[in-house]
């Protein structure tokens, strides 16, 4: 495997993948793992666990972990330009047309339905965040920090990253036998 | 605003948050309500746009850095969404092992319960700028089920939503 097929295997998955994040990882396992053999599961599972715990973009950090695994500090940093630099420059020029069709009725109409469609997507976010706790152990303890992270910033408007803090603060010392 | 202090703004935002659109609400909390560099309509328009293309979730922090200083900020932007990845990199190598200690999971967990709930503040004045009559509200409640309990592509849900903005205009005759 060279650093020149790990780049355009990641090139490829990831600029042609609609979904986010979950949707490329499935496919990188399934390329990665299954395909090529490049990775073992265990490694696979160890990239995906550590992405999870890293602050920011999951699946970059997904990326430049599995990129490390496979060929150290290069392999990281291409894994990482591969996937992110052609979807931010289509990104961008989204944005572009967004911002300038907002200048006729039609568009103002088109872009308002749009607009709707991403609220949903964000309530579907938080959704898909809570959605894996609802069966376990951890309900009760996720109910109270989505409850309070919802008052905090929404009643008393207390600062994300102090809520996040509190929250990670109270988790280490909540602990319950699904964090076993 | 210098690129410099942009950098850093959106990368607070990218470096305390455990999923793309997880940022968000401390990203509008310091480009709109603070500095005032962003209103909630554009910041609807970069996370549209971020979710309209492939790849991940938290590409609308590119379009707030283009939104807010052009290319330069669009650089800017891209910049402050990969530093955080490399941070893996380190846990790969020395915290591996210690990735399944209790208390480190569950401390993880509550700040991502938590994000969920912060995400849901957030939509709270994003909603009302751009869910203001039936079928918006209707578009939006779709979209959820279908983020959420489908595995439609993200670009056919946004492309949907515009058609029936389109349409409902042109049956409406603007």
């Amino acid at each position: 495997m060279t650093l020149q097929s790990l780049t355009l295997l990641f090139l490829r998955v990831g600029n042609l993948t609609f979904g986010g994040g979950d949707a490329i990882t499935a496919l990188l396992q399934r390329e990665l793992v299954h395909l090529r053999g490049w990775l073992t599961l265990d490694q696979y599972g160890l990239a995906q666990s550590l992405a999870r715990v890293t602050p920011g973009t999951g699946i970059l950090a997904f990326c430049a972990a599995t990129g490390w695994m496979l060929r150290r500090g290069p392999g990281a940093v291409a894994a990482v330009l591969a996937v992110s630099v052609p979807s931010s420059v289509l990104a961008v020029l989204l944005t572009w047309g967004f911002t300038l069709l907002s200048g006729s009725a039609l568009a103002l109409a088109t872009l308002a339905a749009v607009l709707a469609a991403a609220v949903g997507t964000m309530w579907a976010a938080a959704w898909l965040l809570i959605r894996p706790h609802l069966r376990r152990a951890t309900c009760l303890r996720m109910a109270v920090m989505v409850t309070g992270g919802f008052v905090a910033l929404s009643k008393w408007a207390i600062s994300p990253i102090q809520i996040l803090a509190a929250a990670a603060l109270i988790g280490f010392f909540w602990t319950s036998g699904d964090d076993q | 605003m210098t690129l410099v202090l942009l950098y850093f703004l959106l990368l607070k935002a990218t470096a305390t948050s455990f999923s793309g659109l997880s940022s968000l609400p401390v990203l509008r909390e310091d480009l709109v309500v603070r500095h005032q560099l962003l209103t909630d309509r554009q910041l609807n328009i970069a996370v549209t746009a971020g979710r309209s293309g492939p790849g991940p979730n938290g590409l609308y922090v590119v379009s707030v850095g283009y939104l807010i200083a052009g290319m330069p900020g669009a650089c800017v932007g891209w910049l402050a969404m990969v530093t955080p990845a490399f941070f893996v990199v380190p846990l790969v190598r020395f915290l591996g092992a210690r990735a399944d200690r209790p208390r480190l999971r569950s401390a993880i967990r509550a700040s991502t319960a938590a994000s969920a709930g912060l995400l849901l503040a957030a939509t709270l004045p994003l909603g009302r700028g751009a869910l203001t009559d039936g079928l918006q509200i209707t578009i939006a409640a779709v979209s959820f089920a279908a983020f959420s309990f489908t595995r439609i592509g993200s670009v056919w849900v946004i492309a949907a939503s515009a058609l029936i903005g389109l349409l409902s205009a042109t049956l409406a005759g603007k």
